[in-house]
């Protein structure tokens, strides 16, 4: 390993005069998987990491009034996979955590971290899109909140300055009868990254019209991305297999995803179109089975 | 004769010391004041070393040696260059680089960050040159040049042929010509442990090696010519390895170590990182063109196969897997006409080696594609056409020699009985229709199709080689097995343990069997090619029977009795009808020593290739394999999920049926790697995959859920109780069989490997592969 | 700095340097190889150690972190010098060859029965999926799992 400090504040407001202090030199380690992971390649030379391990008030996931979820920064993968109450306000987060790795590395790593390291290929990005979910961001200058929405900048890059650190995300209350759903696909292995990831959240009414519809990809584009046309041409139309198939279809005229080793642009988008449509199938399907009625 | 231990499914010998987590392996080995080394790499795939200056980091404190050219180039300690079959690589660069991830310049320090930070000290300076990556580019005229000093001409590293009867004659006897080419991605072993190493020089010029080896006497010999020493002086000590499957055989990174620890007087200690492990070896991609002609009937006639072995920067073993090649790519049937030219070509990549099948895989891939090429445009079983063309006892191989020991037949049809071959999935009638190559079996349901695939393939051990080991009888009465076959999961230990208690009727646990040791346990020539069972274990029943007539000779003098009428049982002598009457092994040994004349017994086992006009049957042995797929695949994704894996192989006799069952299944698990997703990534030279992250290897998830083996035993007449190796009989049947189930499944046929699943969906679309 | 690290029920205090990881502290501090490098990144589970019985890759968890909690290595898992069922199982069936993905998967499929102590033959797949071996084809490893399971 390279040599490298490390201290353990024990508030937030220590960790923000840590990273205030040290500038460029200093960096927020969380669960550390994804940063050790940087180190041993060489990638990033840390002469500093403040660890948020000791911070009382940063773990865990709780329930907000009204019916919304709070996920503290060193909320694990695991932890929020397992958590009664994601299942109960936020199912969907559930079932993309468990896709998160392997069961060490969602042990290890938080949802935080994965979300602050901003690699295109996070499970939970595209569902925290569609969930209307924000971020808190602290520095010792103050506080704000991000919506996701506007969370992510570029690949490994987010509106986070070198001063702030993220302390807490939260999810709004759902209305009701929404359904949703979290589909991914890797062409190689199941173990391996997705190639894909759709998340789709959908609020049918007691027509079995689309009242409300939220989509986003990850995996495909340079940050997880809502797809706001797709959402347009689905609400207020009855969701048949026609539909679906189109909207698979537009969807994948609205990315380039880039070529590597898990597939061409052409077969990017192909799969674009396929899991998209996939994952509407997927929530028409839950939605049925929770008694929305479909004539 | 009825067998007691030999045969039996009896769990591991070492199985306590892995499970307890104290077996050691080489990256578990300290040695008092030892040194950290590490080696920086080139970042360059081709390039002109203009200026390599370690001074800086030889300053930095914790620093006790550099290595660099000046040193190989100024002094005499080393030879410049080295090379199992050509001398074209030095232990680091001296003129040029020509792989990503190529040695340049090496530390040795007190700890390994220190280690880490001399490397970034090291000045280089570097002019790029072209490189060339593949090895049908690499043989262009103005290709750029590896090895041209060595008088290679475009790239060219090694050509083997093999021809027997005139394939022109042929394709005019035949009615019908297929021709196509197959291309393979290269690949990389993956054996969980990295490679390994110790070297220490002691005062009086001894040198001693602990490295993870497959081949301890390999490397004495090949590190004793690099420095210029006596072979003696060099030790060779191997723990366990944990993995290797080619990849740990000959010299690795031993003489970079030994540089290191000559120079700094130090015992040094390398231990590769999982990305250097990549730049270390790889397997061979390939293309492999094959042409073959057949009869109307089905009666293969002729067959031409010419492979380019992409055998990256340095030729290493490579010339040997393309020359073995040679011999078999025309694949287990009886063929009147042969020619197949072998290349190995230079490329600006890592160099590639031995890789458990040993380059079949490479050529099994298109012969069985072919054969159900030619089955489906004959309108013929697959199945029926390989049972019509499949070698014999007896028949005349490529090579020209009578084959022996090869049961493909009863393999072939009880492989394909496991798979319901024939039968339809569910006894649906669609399946039925695919049985004929039609368009798959629509109950599947959906956009998924299903289909069943057969494939086997043949491969040679050793042709050529020695194994000698040694025995003793411990006053204890246990024995000791001294043998330089080293344990890297395969089983010789618990093999040979159960060769000894048999012959000499002992309990398994009072058989103890010795690492390989240089200074100890008697020449070997390596482990690898699936040898072990074959020649160690020849070896060993000599040795055992040489120790039992020891034991009963002495026993015959001290009780007065005739030899005739003693028998062995249960760790003692004794006569027969009343077994009171009779010493322990124990009591024997003392008596031996006291006598000064141990019991000591040697067995040696070897085998010579046979020179001369008309070729007879070799001494050695045929590796038989097959295996049987039935697929699904999505047609929307490209996705093929493997249901069911029949991995079969012709054994001689399984020695041990739960030790051997794990070899087939193993063996073709990591062809489901390599069929389905496995390839080292290159982008202009450099490397994007090698690390876990990226390079994906079969999980518990990518095996199928229904995986059986079956194993027939074909007895071989010189193999101990008939047996001969089986470790590499399965993994090249796995991606023609799951090729050959996709096309009946959905009607493409996939020619290049990996089959990923956009290659099938670019299939299925009628797309030409536009890359990545 | 100085951590007390509990590992097998024994507190060692051990001087480490703040970048160093619990995988390296183990196996060069406390001479507990069992647990083995097998990519350094969390994708092989070579290093899987069970943290207060969850199962971790140590390889990428600084040490530091480890304090605090109860580290649980392959070493530890046979008692009084008996084997784990765990460990026999895995002989019988010949759940491992070169022996090197072991003490990991061991330490795997002990954090699994932990957890659900008769899993079926879906869960074990799941729960271990993590894990690499190169030389079984883990059909061994799921029977001798299952097997342990049957108690
Ligand atoms: C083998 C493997 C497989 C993986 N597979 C997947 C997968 O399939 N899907 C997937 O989504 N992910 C996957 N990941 C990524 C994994 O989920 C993340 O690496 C992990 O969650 C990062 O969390 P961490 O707590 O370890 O972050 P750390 O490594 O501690 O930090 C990561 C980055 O975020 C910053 N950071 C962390 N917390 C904060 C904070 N509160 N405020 C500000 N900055 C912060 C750090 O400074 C650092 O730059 C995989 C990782 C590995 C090792
Ligand atoms: S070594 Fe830790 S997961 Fe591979
Ligand atoms: S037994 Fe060798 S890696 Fe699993």
């Amino acid at each position: 390993m390279a040599r490298f400090d490390l201290s353990f504040p024990e508030t937030v407001e220590e960790a923000c005069q840590a990273l205030a202090q040290d500038g460029s030199d200093g960096r927020i380690v969380a669960g550390g998987v994804a940063l050790m992971i940087l180190v041993k390649h060489g990638l990033y030379r840390p002469r500093r990491l403040i660890s948020l391990k000791r911070i009382r008030g940063l773990a865990g996931v709780q329930e907000t009034e009204g019916g919304g979820v709070r996920l503290g920064a060193m909320a694990t993968h695991h932890e929020v996979e397992l958590s009664p109450v994601v299942h109960r306000r936020a199912p969907v987060l559930a079932e993309a955590t468990a896709h998160v790795a392997n069961l060490r590395i969602r042990n290890m790593g938080t949802l935080v971290g994965d979300l602050c390291h901003a690699d295109n290929h996070s499970d939970p990005a595209p569902v925290l899109l569609v969930l209307d979910a924000r971020a808190r961001a602290v520095s010792a200058r103050g506080s704000r909140e991000v919506p996701f929405a506007q969370f992510f900048v570029d690949t490994y890059q987010t509106v986070l300055a070198e001063d702030e650190l993220l302390t807490e995300v939260f999810i709004p209350p759902a209305p009701p009868r929404l359904a949703g759903c979290y589909v991914r696909f890797s062409g190689h292995s199941s173990i391996d990254w997705p190639t894909l990831g759709a998340a789709c959240m959908l609020r049918l009414g007691e027509d079995a019209r689309v009242q409300e519809a939220r989509l986003a990809l990850g995996s495909v584009t340079a940050v997880p991305q809502r797809l706001p046309e797709i959402e347009a041409m689905l609400v207020g139309q009855a969701l048949t297999a026609d539909l679906m198939t189109e909207a698979g279809r537009r969807a994948a005229r609205l990315v380039d995803p880039p070529a590597d080793a898990r597939g061409s642009t052409w077969y990017k988008k192909r799969m674009v179109e396929v899991f998209v449509r996939r994952a509407l199938e997927e929530t028409l399907r839950r939605a049925r089975a929770n008694g929305v009625q479909i004539p | 004769m009825t067998l007691r231990t030999v045969g039996q499914p009896v769990g591991r010998i070492d199985g306590e010391e892995k499970v307890r987590g104290e077996a050691r392996y080489a990256i578990d080995l300290k040695v008092p004041g030892m040194l950290h080394g590490r080696i920086l790499r080139s970042p360059y795939p081709h390039a002109r070393l203009l200026h390599v200056d370690a001074a800086k980091a030889a300053q930095l404190p914790g620093v006790r040696a550099v290595l660099t050219r000046d040193d190989i180039l100024r002094g005499d300690r080393v030879e410049r260059r080295y090379g199992r079959v050509y001398k074209d690589q030095s232990v680091v660069a001296l003129d040029r680089v020509r792989y990503v991830g190529d040695p340049v310049a090496a530390v040795a320090a007190v700890d390994r960050e220190t280690a880490e930070e001399a490397l970034q000290l090291v000045e280089v300076e570097y002019e790029e040159l072209p490189g060339v990556f593949d090895p049908v580019a690499a043989m262009a005229p103005d290709a750029p040049l590896l090895h041209e000093a060595l008088g290679k001409q475009r790239n060219v590293c090694s050509l083997s042929t093999t021809v027997r009867g005139d394939v022109e004659q042929g394709w005019r006897e035949s009615d019908l010509i297929v021709e196509e080419t197959y291309t393979s991605a290269t690949t990389q072993h993956c054996h969980l442990e990295p490679h390994g190493c110790i070297v220490a020089f002691d005062p009086s010029g001894r040198v001693t090696v602990w490295s993870g080896t497959q081949t301890p006497y390999g490397v004495k010999m090949n590190l004793a010519e690099l420095f210029r020493l006596e072979p003696e002086r060099v030790r060779v000590i191997v723990p366990y390895v944990g993995g290797g499957y080619g990849a740990k055989s000959h010299l690795k990174i031993e003489p970079i170590a030994a540089f290191l620890a000559w120079k700094s007087g130090a015992p040094v200690r390398i231990v590769l990182k999982r990305q250097e492990v990549f730049f270390t070896i790889t397997k061979h991609g390939a293309v492999t063109r094959m042409k073959t002609g057949v009869k109307r009937d089905g009666t293969l006639v002729a067959r031409q196969v010419e492979i380019l072995y992409d055998t990256g920067a340095y030729a290493e073993g490579g010339p040997l897997v393309a020359k073995k090649a040679a011999t078999l790519a025309a694949g287990p049937y009886k063929l009147a006409h042969v020619k197949t030219e072998s290349y190995c070509i230079y490329t600006n990549k890592p160099s590639a080696g031995a890789f458990r099948g040993y380059g079949v895989p490479q050529v099994a891939l298109a012969y069985e594609s072919q054969m159900d090429r030619i089955a489906e445009v004959l309108g013929m079983d697959p199945l029926e056409l390989r049972l019509k063309n499949v070698v014999e006892e007896g028949s005349r191989f490529a090579t020209g020699e009578a084959l022996h020991s090869v049961g493909f037949k009863p393999l072939l049809v009880q492989v394909a009985q496991a798979i319901g071959w024939g039968k339809a999935e569910g006894g649906t009638a669609g399946e039925k229709k695919a049985e004929r190559g039609g368009a798959g079996d629509p109950k599947a349901g959906g956009t998924r199709r299903r289909g069943k695939g057969l494939a086997i393939m043949i491969k040679s051990s050793n042709m050529e080689s020695t194994s000698r080991c040694g025995l003793q009888v411990n006053d204890d009465g246990t024995v000791t097995v001294l043998t330089s076959t080293v344990e890297m999961g395969q089983g010789p230990r618990t093999m040979l343990a159960q060769i000894v208690a048999e012959e000499l009727a002992l309990p398994l646990q009072a058989v103890r069997v010795h690492q390989p040791d240089t200074d100890v346990t008697p020449f070997d020539t390596m482990t690898t090619a699936s040898r072990s069972t074959f020649f160690m274990g020849n070896a060993m029943v000599r040795a055992a029977a040489e120790a039992r007539r020891q034991l009963v000779a002495l026993a015959s003098q001290l009780l007065e009795v005739r030899p005739d009428d003693l028998v062995v049982e249960g760790g003692r002598v004794s006569v027969r009808g009343s077994p009171d009457k009779g010493f322990g092994f124990g009591d024997l040994a003392r008596r031996a020593r006291e006598q000064g004349s141990p019991l000591q017994a040697e067995g040696v086992f070897e085998a010579k290739e046979p020179h001369g006009e008309e070729p007879v049957s070799i001494p050695s042995f045929y590796l038989v394999g097959a295996g049987a797929a039935e697929v699904e695949v999505d047609t929307e994704t490209g996705q093929v999920r493997l249901l069911r894996y029949v991995a079969g192989a012709d054994a001689g006799k399984a020695l041990n049926p739960l030790l051997a069952g794990g070899q087939l299944r193993g063996d073709a698990t990591i062809g489901i790697g390599q069929t389905f997703f496995e390839e080292m990534v290159f982008e202009g030279g450099q490397p994007v995959n090698a690390t876990f992250l990226q390079y994906v290897l079969p999980s518990f998830k990518d095996i199928p859920e229904l995986f059986d083996t079956v194993i027939v035993e074909t007895p071989h007449r010189n193999g101990p109780y008939g047996a001969k190796g089986i470790a590499e009989s399965t993994i090249a049947c796995v991606a023609p069989a799951v090729g050959n189930a996709i096309r009946r499944a959905v009607g493409v046929r996939l020619r290049d490997l990996p089959f990923t699943t956009e290659r099938v969906l670019r299939a299925l679309a009628g797309l030409q592969d536009g890359g990545r | 700095m100085t951590l007390a690290l509990r590992v097998n029920g024994q507190t060692h205090p051990v001087e480490v340097e703040p970048y160093e990881l619990l995988l390296d502290v183990l196996r060069d501090r406390l001479n507990l190889t069992g647990p083995k490098d097998g990519c350094g990144e969390g994708v092989c589970g070579a290093c899987t150690v069970l943290l207060d019985g969850r199962p971790i890759s140590s390889c990428l968890l600084l040490a530091a972190y480890a304090e605090g909690s109860e580290i649980a290595t392959v070493e530890g898992l046979a008692r009084d010098g008996g084997l784990h069922p765990l460990q026999r199982a895995f002989i019988e069936h010949g759940a491992f060859q070169c022996g090197y993905c072991t003490p990991g998967m061991l330490m795997m499929a002990k954090a699994l029965l932990d957890r659900t102590p008769r899993p079926s033959e879906a869960q074990v797949r799941e729960f271990m999926s993590g894990n690499i071996c190169r030389c079984t084809s883990y059909v061994e490893i799921i029977q001798a799992v299952l097997r342990a399971g049957d108690g």
